[in-house]
C-alpha cells in the first residue's frame, strides 16, 4: 500500500474515533504528569468535552454517504452513525455521573478511570463501523479489557475485586466461544471481510455446509450474548453490577450493552441474512427460532429472579437482563423495522437506565449496600427526585406515556407484523412485563409509603441533577413524541445501506 | 465429502494415539518396575542436595512486572523485525503504522515509569 | 392566537401539576393559581375566537407514530365550532374556579379540589381542540376520569362514592360504543382524522351500513356522556359532588361533550338518515322524559340535573333534525344559564345548608343577589321572551318542525311547558313565601361567589342575541363553507306558541306555588300513580335493579366462582411459577464462577443438540 492510497482515504469519517483516541492518550499523559494530590475532576471534564466534540463531529458526518476506507475494514454507514450516536450520548451522561461519584473510600485511580472509559468507548465505536471480523474482534476486546479494569477500579474493595475476576473469567469463556464460531466462518469463506463473507456464502449453497455453518452461528451468538447479558451468558451481570461502582454499572448496562447489540447485528445479520438455507429464504430466518428461544429465556430469567432481589443494583442487573431479552425479541422477529425498533429501544433504555442509576448513585452514597430500603421515604426527603425516579421506573416497566412504552410497542408490533407472527414470544413479553411491575413497584412503595429511615441530607450535585433532568426530558419526550427520535433516522431510509 | 471426512480421520487417529501413548507407557512402567520405597527415595530431588525448606517459595511480585514489561517489548521486537526485513515492500503505510505502534508502547513505558515500576523498591 | 391554541388546554394542566406538587404548601392560595391559569386559557380562547371570526380554520398536526403505512397524528384545530366551545368551556371553568374559592372555603382538601378542577378543564379543552377521533377518545376518557374524581370528591360519603362509580361505569358503557364505532370508521377510512373521514364520506368511499353503524355506535358514546335515555341515571346521582363541580360538569363541559361530538361529526350523521332519526328520537324522548321527572323532585340540585338531561335532549333533537346551528346555539346558551342556575343553587345551599326545597322558602328577602340571578336563569331556561333560552329554544322548535318531525315538535313543546313549570315551581318554593323551617342567619354569599353569577347572569340574558330571527350572526359564521342552514325560516306562529306555552307553565307554577290558588297536592291526590311514577323517576333505577342488576349479580356470582376457583387459581399458579423459576434461577446463581461457565456451556450444548436433532443431523 503506497502513500497515495493512504492519502486518498477519507480520514474525516474516522473523526469521532480520532477525537476519542486523542483525548484518551492526552488524558493518560496528563494524568501521569499531574501532581498526585490534585483533583482529577479536571480530567473528567476534559473527557466529557472530548465526547461532546466527538458527538458534534459525528453530527457533521450525519448526512454523508456510505464511505468505507482501509480496504473495507472501516465503514461509515447509517447503522454506524446511529449507534455511535447512542454510544456517545450514553457515555457523556455516564461521565457526568462519574464526575460526582464520591464514595466513602477514596478511589486512587481516578485518572485511569477516565481514560479507560474512553478506550472502552473507542472499542465500542470501532465495532459499529467495522467491516471486518478482525477489527470487530479488536474493538470487542478493547471494550472488554477496559471494562474489566473499570470494574476493578476500587482496588481495595473486596466485592469489586471479586466482580472483576468473575467478569474476566466469564468474559474469556465468551471470547473463546465467539472466536471459535468466527473461525468456522473464516474457514468456510477464507476471508475475514464481512462483505466478502456474505457474498461468498450467498453465492455458494451446499447442503453439507449447513450444519457446520449453523453451528458457527450458534457459537458466535452465544458467545456474543455475554456482552448483552442475555441468557445463557447473563450470570455475571448481578455480581459484577453489585461490585462495580455506579457509573461503571451504568456504563456496562447502557454503553456496553448497546455495543453488544451492535456486534450481534453486524456479525449475525450481515453474515447470515443473505445466506441461503434449505427451508427458507435465509439462514437467519431458519435460525431465528433459536434467537427467539434465548430471548424468551432471557425475559423469563431476568424478570423472575429480579423478584427475589433486595439489592437495588442486583435488581437493576436482572432488569437489564430482561431488557436485553425484549430487544432480542425484535431481532428474532426480523421485521421490516427491526433496526429502528432496536435503536429506539436502546435510546429509551439509555435514558431511563442512566436516570435511575443517577438517582441510585446519590441515594446509596452513604450506605454500605444498596438494599431497597435506602429508598424509604425518598418522597419526603427529595420529592422531585422521587418523582423523577418514578418516571424512570414507569418507563422501565413500559407504562404508556413514557419512552419505554413506545419502545416496547415497536418491538411488540414488530413481532406481530411478520409472517408467521411470534405470538408465543409476544405473550411471554407481555407476561414478563407484568411480572416486572412487581419489583419496580417495590421501589415505589419504599419511596412513597415508607417512613424515612435515614435522615441525613441528600446532596444533589449539579452534574447528577443535569443527568436526571436530561433523562426525564428524554424519557417523557420520547414517550409523547416518539417521532422526534425517528426524525433523526429519516436520512437513513430504514438502514437500507446496511447490507450493501 | 470423502476427502473432507478422511482428513478428519487422520486427526482422529492422532488423537487416539496421543491419548494412548502416555497411558500405555505409564501402565507398562507400573507393571515392570519394582516397588520398594524408603524415606530417602521419597524426598524431593534438588540436584543431589538435601532439601532444606518448603518447596513453595515466595518471589517478589516485581519479577512478574518486569517479566510483563519484558514480554511487551519482546513482542515489539517480534513485530519490528519482519517489518524491517520487508520495509521496501511495505512502504509508507507500514511505517506510519509502526510509528503508531511504537508510540503507544512508549506511552505504556512512560506509564510504567511514572508508576515507579522501574524502581526496585 | 390560533397557532397558540394548543396552549389553551395546557394552562389548566399546569395548574393541575403545580397544585399537585405544591398544593399542600399553598393551602387556599391554590385558588389563585387555578384562577390565574384558567383566566389565561380564557384570554387565549377569546383571542382564538376573535381571530377565527375573520380567518379560516387553523389546523396543525404532527405525525406522532407511523405504524406500517398508517400515520397517527396529533395536533389541534381551531374551527368555528370549537373556537366557540373553547370560550364557553374556559369561561365557565374560570368562573367556577372563582366561585369555588368561596364555596369550598374551609375544606381541608381545598388544593386537591383545585388540582382536580385543573385536570378536568385540561381534559375538556383538550377534547375540544382535538382534530382526530383518537385524540378525542383519549381526552374523552380523561374527562371521564376527571369527573370521577370530582363527583367522588367527598369520597367519605357513601352516596358520593357510589355516584362517582355509577357515573364512571355508565359513561364507560357508552364509551365502548364510541370505541367500537371509532375502530369501525378507522378500518374503513384508514385514518382517525376528521378531515379524512369527511373527505371519504363525500367521495362515497364508506359503505352505508358501516356509516350508519358507526354513527349510531358513536352516538351511544354521546348518550353516555350527555346523559341521554337510557344511560341518563348517573347524572342526577352525580349531584353528590360539590356544587361548583355540578356547574362545571353538568352545565358546560362533560355533558356537553356528547352533543359536541355529534356536532363535530355532523357530516357523518347527515349522511345517514337512520342515524339522524335515531339521534332526534332519543333526544326528543329524553327531553320530555326528564322534564316530567323534574316536575316532582324535591332536591334543588336534582331538579336542575333533570332539567339538564332534558335540555341536552333538546340539543340532540336539534342536531337530529338537521338543526346544526340550533343545537350548538342551545349548547352555548344552556351552558351559561345552567351554570348560573347551579351556582345560584350552590349559593342557596351554602346559605341554608340543605338541598330539600320543601325546607326552603322566603329567601327572596334574604339573598339580595342570588335570588334575582336565579330568576334570570329560570326565565332563560323557561324560554321567556328575550332571554337567551327563548331564542335558542325557538331555533330548535323551528328545526324540528321544518324537518318534518311533527310528533317530536309536539313533544318538544310539551317539554318546554314542563320546563317552565318545574323551574318556576323550584323558584317559588325556594324564594317566595315564608321560610318553612327555622333556618337562622341565612346570609348572602361572599362577593367571590356572587361575581361569577353576575357575569353568567348577564350572559344568560344577552347571549341569545347572537342568533335571532332578525339576524343570524352565529349561524352564518358557524355554517360558513358548508351547505347547512345558517338559520331556518319557520312559520312565525311557532314563536308565539313557544311563548304562550312557557307563559302558561310559569302561570301554572305561580298559581300552585306562588299564589297557592290551586292545592299543591292536586296532582298527587288525583293521580297518585302518576305522581309516584314520576317521583320515582319512572322506576328506571328500580328497573335496572330488577333486571340488569339482578342479571348482573347472577352473572357476577357465576364469575365470582370462576374468579375464585379458576382465575385465582391461575393467578396463584402463575405467581407460584414466577417465584419458583426465580428460586431455581437464584439457586443457580450461587456466586461461583465455575457454575456460571457451566450454565453457559450446558445451555450451548443443549442448543446444539436441539439443532442437531431438529435439523436431522443426528
Amino acid at each position: 500500500m503506497d502513500f497515495e492510497t493512504l492519502l486518498s482515504y477519507e480520514w474525516g469519517v474516522m473523526m469521532p474515533e480520532f477525537i476519542i483516541l486523542g483525548v484518551a492518550v492526552a488524558l493518560s499523559l496528563i494524568d501521569l504528569f499531574m501532581p498526585e494530590n490534585r483533583s482529577r475532576r479536571l480530567l473528567g471534564l476534559f473527557a466529557f468535552v472530548g465526547v461532546a466534540v466527538s458527538f458534534v463531529s459525528l453530527l457533521g458526518l450525519w448526512t454523508s454517504d456510505v464511505t468505507s476506507i482501509l480496504g473495507d475494514t472501516f465503514r461509515l454507514d447509517s447503522f454506524a452513525k446511529s449507534f455511535k450516536a447512542l454510544l456517545l450520548i450514553g457515555s457523556a451522561l455516564v461521565l457526568l455521573l462519574a464526575l460526582h461519584y464520591e464514595p466513602k473510600e477514596r478511589i486512587a485511580y481516578r485518572g485511569e478511570f477516565y481514560y479507560l472509559f474512553l478506550t472502552a468507548l473507542l472499542g465500542a465505536m470501532m465495532m459499529t463501523s467495522s467491516g471486518d471480523l478482525i477489527t470487530l474482534f479488536i474493538g470487542l476486546e478493547l471494550l472488554s479489557l477496559s471494562s474489566y479494569i473499570l470494574v476493578a477500579i476500587r482496588k481495595k474493595h473486596t466485592l469489586a475485586n471479586e466482580a472483576a475476576l468473575k467478569y474476566v473469567i466469564t468474559g474469556s469463556i465468551a471470547t473463546a466461544i465467539t472466536l471459535f464460531g468466527m473461525s468456522y466462518i473464516f474457514g468456510f469463506t477464507g476471508s475475514t471481510n464481512i462483505k466478502e463473507i456474505a457474498g461468498q456464502l450467498a453465492s455458494t449453497y451446499d447442503e453439507n455446509h449447513q450444519y457446520i455453518l449453523s453451528l458457527a452461528f450458534l457459537l458466535t451468538f452465544v458467545g456474543l450474548s455475554f456482552k448483552l447479558a442475555a441468557a445463557p451468558f447473563h450470570m455475571w451481570a448481578p455480581d459484577v453490577y453489585q461490585g462495580a461502582t455506579t457509573p461503571v454499572v451504568s456504563f456496562l448496562s447502557v454503553v456496553s450493552k448497546t455495543a453488544g447489540f451492535v456486534i450481534v447485528l453486524r456479525v449475525i445479520v450481515s453474515v447470515f441474512a443473505q445466506t441461503p438455507s434449505g427451508s427458507s429464504a435465509s439462514m437467519l430466518m431458519t435460525l431465528a427460532p433459536y434467537i427467539a428461544f434465548l430471548a424468551g429465556a432471557t425475559m423469563i430469567i431476568g424478570n423472575t429472579i429480579a423478584l427475589r432481589q433486595r439489592n437495588v443494583k442486583r435488581m437493576l442487573a436482572y432488569s437489564s437482563v430482561a431488557h436485553a431479552g425484549y430487544v432480542l425479541v425484535a431481532l428474532a422477529s426480523l421485521s421490516m423495522f427491526m433496526f429502528e425498533a432496536i435503536w429506539f429501544y436502546l435510546l429509551a433504555y439509555l435514558f431511563m437506565t442512566i436516570g435511575a442509576f443517577a438517582i441510585l448513585q446519590v441515594v446509596s452514597q452513604h450506605h454500605d449496600d444498596e438494599d431497597v430500603s435506602i429508598f424509604a421515604g425518598l418522597y419526603r426527603r427529595s420529592p422531585l427526585m422521587a418523582i423523577a425516579m418514578t418516571i424512570f421506573l414507569l418507563s422501565l416497566a413500559g407504562i404508556p406515556g413514557t419512552a419505554g412504552f413506545i419502545g416496547k410497542m415497536n418491538i411488540f408490533l414488530g413481532a406481530f407484523v411478520v409472517e408467521p407472527a411470534h405470538y408465543v414470544l409476544a405473550s411471554i413479553m407481555v407476561v414478563t412485563t407484568v411480572v416486572s411491575y412487581v419489583y419496580y413497584f417495590g421501589i415505589f412503595v419504599q419511596m412513597f409509603f415508607r417512613p424515612v429511615e435515614h435522615t441525613h441530607r441528600l446532596e444533589w450535585p449539579p452534574g447528577v441533577i443535569a443527568v436526571v433532568v436530561i433523562c426525564v426530558i428524554g424519557t417523557v419526550l420520547l414517550g409523547v413524541f416518539p417521532n422526534i427520535a425517528y426524525d433523526f433516522l429519516a436520512p437513513f431510509e430504514h438502514f437500507s445501506d446496511f447490507l450493501q | 465429502m470423502n476427502v473432507y471426512v478422511n482428513s478428519y480421520v487422520v486427526v482422529f487417529v492422532f488423537l487416539c494415539l496421543g491419548i494412548l501413548l502416555p497411558i500405555v507407557a505409564l501402565t507398562a512402567g507400573r507393571f515392570l518396575r519394582p516397588h520398594a520405597p524408603n524415606a530417602a527415595k521419597q524426598t524431593t530431588y534438588e540436584s543431589g542436595l538435601d532439601p532444606f525448606h518448603d518447596s513453595r517459595v515466595q518471589f517478589n511480585v516485581r519479577y512478574y512486572i518486569f517479566a510483563l514489561l519484558f514480554v511487551i517489548f519482546d513482542v515489539e521486537t517480534v513485530f519490528l523485525y519482519p517489518w524491517a526485513v520487508a520495509f521496501e515492500k511495505l512502504g509508507a503505510f507500514a511505517l506510519i503504522e509502526m510509528l503508531i505502534f511504537v508510540v503507544m508502547l512508549l506511552i505504556g513505558l512512560v506509564y510504567a515509569w511514572k508508576k515507579k515500576v522501574l524502581k526496585w523498591m | 392566537m390560533m397557532e397558540n391554541a394548543w396552549l389553551i388546554p395546557l394552562f389548566p394542566f399546569v395548574s393541575f401539576v403545580v397544585l399537585l406538587v405544591v398544593g399542600k404548601q399553598l393551602k387556599e392560595r391554590s385558588a389563585y393559581v387555578g384562577m390565574l391559569l384558567t383566566l389565561l386559557s380564557l384570554v387565549f380562547a377569546l383571542g382564538a375566537l376573535y381571530e377565527r371570526w375573520t380567518s379560516p380554520t387553523y389546523k396543525q398536526a404532527y405525525t406522532w407514530l407511523t405504524i406500517g403505512d398508517v400515520d397517527i397524528t396529533v395536533g389541534f384545530e381551531v374551527n368555528a365550532l370549537n373556537a366557540l366551545m373553547l370560550v364557553v368551556v374556559s369561561l365557565v371553568s374560570f368562573l367556577v374556579h372563582t366561585y369555588a374559592k368561596g364555596y369550598m372555603h374551609g375544606d381541608e382538601r381545598f388544593p386537591v379540589f383545585y388540582a382536580y378542577l385543573g385536570l378536568f378543564t385540561f381534559a375538556m379543552l383538550g377534547l375540544v381542540v382535538s382534530p382526530n377521533l383518537l385524540q378525542t377518545y383519549i381526552f374523552w376518557e380523561l374527562v371521564g376520569l376527571g369527573s370521577f374524581l370530582l363527583i367522588g370528591f367527598y369520597f367519605y360519603k357513601e352516596e358520593a362514592k357510589a355516584a362517582a362509580k355509577k357515573a364512571f361505569i355508565m359513561t364507560r358503557i357508552g364509551d365502548v360504543g364510541l370505541l367500537i364505532g371509532m375502530i369501525l370508521l378507522f378500518l374503513e377510512v384508514k385514518s382517525f382524522e376528521y378531515e379524512a373521514i369527511f373527505a371519504a364520506l363525500q367521495q362515497g368511499d364508506v359503505s352505508t351500513t358501516i356509516m350508519t353503524l358507526s354513527a349510531i355506535l358513536i352516538f351511544i358514546g354521546a348518550i353516555g356522556k350527555s346523559g341521554q335515555f337510557p344511560l341518563h341515571t348517573w347524572l342526577p346521582d352525580a349531584m353528590e359532588g360539590p356544587t361548583p363541580v355540578s356547574a362545571l360538569i353538568h352545565a358546560a363541559t362533560m355533558v356537553a361533550a356528547g352533543v359536541y361530538l355529534v356536532a363535530t361529526l355532523f357530516p357523518l350523521y347527515e349522511a345517514s338518515e337512520v342515524a339522524m332519526t335515531t339521534v332526534a328520537y332519543v333526544g326528543g324522548f329524553t327531553a320530555i322524559f326528564a322534564a316530567s321527572i323534574g316536575l316532582v323532585q324535591t332536591d334543588i340540585k336534582r331538579v336542575l340535573a333533570y332539567s339538564t338531561v332534558s335540555q341536552l335532549g333538546y340539543m340532540m333533537l336539534a342536531l337530529g333534525s338537521a338543526g346544526y346551528v340550533a343545537g350548538v346555539f342551545h349548547l352555548m346558551t344552556h351552558a351559561f344559564f345552567k351554570a348560573l342556575l347551579f351556582l345560584a343553587a350552590g349559593s342557596v345551599i351554602h346559605a341554608v345548608h340543605t338541598q330539600n326545597i320543601e325546607q326552603m322558602g322566603g329567601l327572596w328577602e334574604k339573598m339580595k343577589w342570588t335570588a334575582p340571578l336565579f330568576l334570570i336563569g329560570t326565565l332563560a331556561i323557561s324560554g321567556f321572551p328575550f332571554f337567551s333560552g327563548f331564542f335558542s329554544k325557538d331555533e330548535i322548535l323551528i328545526a324540528a318542525w321544518t324537518h318534518g318531525h311533527v310528533g317530536l315538535f309536539v313533544v318538544a313543546v310539551i317539554a318546554a311547558f314542563f320546563t317552565a313549570f318545574y323551574m318556576f315551581r323550584l323558584f317559588f318554593l325556594v324564594f317566595a313565601g315564608e321560610a318553612r323551617t327555622n333556618v337562622h342567619n341565612v346570609h348572602e354569599s361572599p362577593t367571590v361567589m356572587v361575581l361569577p353569577m353576575i357575569v353568567l347572569g348577564v350572559l344568560a340574558v344577552v347571549s341569545g342575541y347572537v342568533q335571532t330571527p332578525w339576524g343570524a350572526f352565529l349561524g352564518e359564521w358557524l355554517t360558513e363553507g358548508t351547505n347547512w342552514h345558517a338559520h331556518t325560516e319557520g312559520p312565525s306562529w311557532i314563536m308565539i306558541v313557544a311563548t304562550i306555552v312557557s307563559l302558561c307553565g310559569i302561570a301554572l307554577a305561580w298559581l300552585i306555588y306562588g299564589k297557592r290558588a290551586i292545592a299543591r297536592d292536586w296532582l298527587s291526590s288525583r293521580f297518585p300513580l302518576t305522581y309516584n311514577v314520576l317521583m320515582n323517576k319512572y322506576y328506571i333505577d328500580e328497573f335496572y335493579g330488577l333486571t340488569v342488576i339482578r342479571a348482573a349479580s347472577f352473572i357476577s356470582l357465576l364469575f365470582e366462582y370462576i374468579d375464585r376457583f379458576l382465575v385465582e387459581g391461575l393467578a396463584q399458579l402463575f405467581a407460584a411459577t414466577a417465584r419458583g423459576v426465580g428460586r431455581i434461577g437464584s439457586r443457580l446463581q450461587n456466586g461461583q464462577v465455575q457454575m456460571y461457565g457451566t450454565v453457559t456451556i450446558v445451555a450451548l450444548a443443549i442448543l446444539v443438540v436441539i439443532f442437531a436433532v431438529t435439523g436431522g443431523y443426528l
